[in-house]
């Protein structure tokens, strides 16, 4: 893969996700809550169109999907264990929310190995589950109800990551469907 | 002074309340997008067979998995607008 490649509008677009997490975790740490839901805001909005982009000028390829894949789980990331160390939220449904989140990174990284090429595995339901988590993250600059619906993402992540888990494992390598 | 953000679960400030707010106003675009979506994916389920099928069981889970996380969003929006605002009437 060439460094031309690589650089093309839609992966600058979606780098400047992982460039202003420093920002909104020093923006959580010092309680500039107007400034960090700015940030996260701009990050979802980046999240939403960043594929049209990719394909308005035709460079949709593997590496920006990792690459959008990436951004996803740095700002959960980042978000979260910021909010954690800071007192947003209890420390512990975080922790088991990101624990069931390693486990679906870990299901990618199998299919990887199965399929034999960098690709990111296809999960309408994580996907449904990762829109929902930028609200959860607005919740818990907002307070709202945050142990609550960190809680029931846990539940919800455990859910999906036993049904991918187990397409993954299951499903014929060459079987791989494109979105309908 | 009106406060911003509010909290530890027994108060509101705008923004908090906002989102709450903005929760239930867009629910009438939220529903008929997500009604809209589910029976175009539950009439191509029926007929679809092998690999297709299976992409679309996943997709009928992920709007199982959206109807949980907006019902209980609204429920909790529900609940937030009522104690910043209904209970001090």
């Amino acid at each position: 893969m060439t460094f031309g490649k690589i650089m093309n509008p839609a992966n600058v677009v979606t780098s400047t996700r992982l460039l202003v997490l420093p920002v909104a975790a020093w923006a959580m740490a010092t309680h500039r809550v107007v400034l960090a839901l700015v940030l996260l805001i701009y990050s979802g909005v980046i999240d939403l169109i960043d594929g049209s982009i990719a394909r308005y000028f035709n460079c949709a390829g593997p590496f920006g999907e990792m690459l959008d894949a990436i951004s996803d789980a740095g700002l959960f990331l980042v978000i979260l264990v910021t909010a954690a160390v800071t007192g947003y939220v209890d420390p512990v449904p975080v922790a088991a929310f990101l624990g069931a989140g390693v486990i679906n990174a870990l299901g990618r990284v199998i299919h990887i190995r199965r399929v034999g090429r960098v690709t990111n595995f296809r999960s309408y339901a994580s996907e449904s589950l990762g829109g929902a988590t930028f609200f959860v993250l607005v919740a818990v600059l907002l307070d709202f109800y945050v142990e609550t619906a960190v809680w029931s993402m846990t539940i919800l992540t455990v859910i999906v990551v036993v049904h991918d888990y187990w397409r993954i494992l299951t499903l014929p390598r060459e079987s791989e469907a494109g979105h309908v | 002074m009106f406060d911003l953000v509010a909290a530890n679960h027994h108060g509101a400030g705008w923004m908090t309340t906002g989102f709450a707010v903005f929760l239930w106003s867009s629910l009438p675009i939220i529903a008929a997008i997500f009604v809209y979506r589910v029976v175009r994916d539950v009439r191509a389920f029926r007929r679809a067979t092998g690999a297709d099928r299976v992409d679309l069981s996943d997709r009928l889970l992920g709007w199982a998995t959206a109807l949980v996380i907006i019902a209980g969003s609204l429920f909790l929006a529900t609940h937030r607008l009522w104690t910043a605002w209904a209970s001090k009437l």
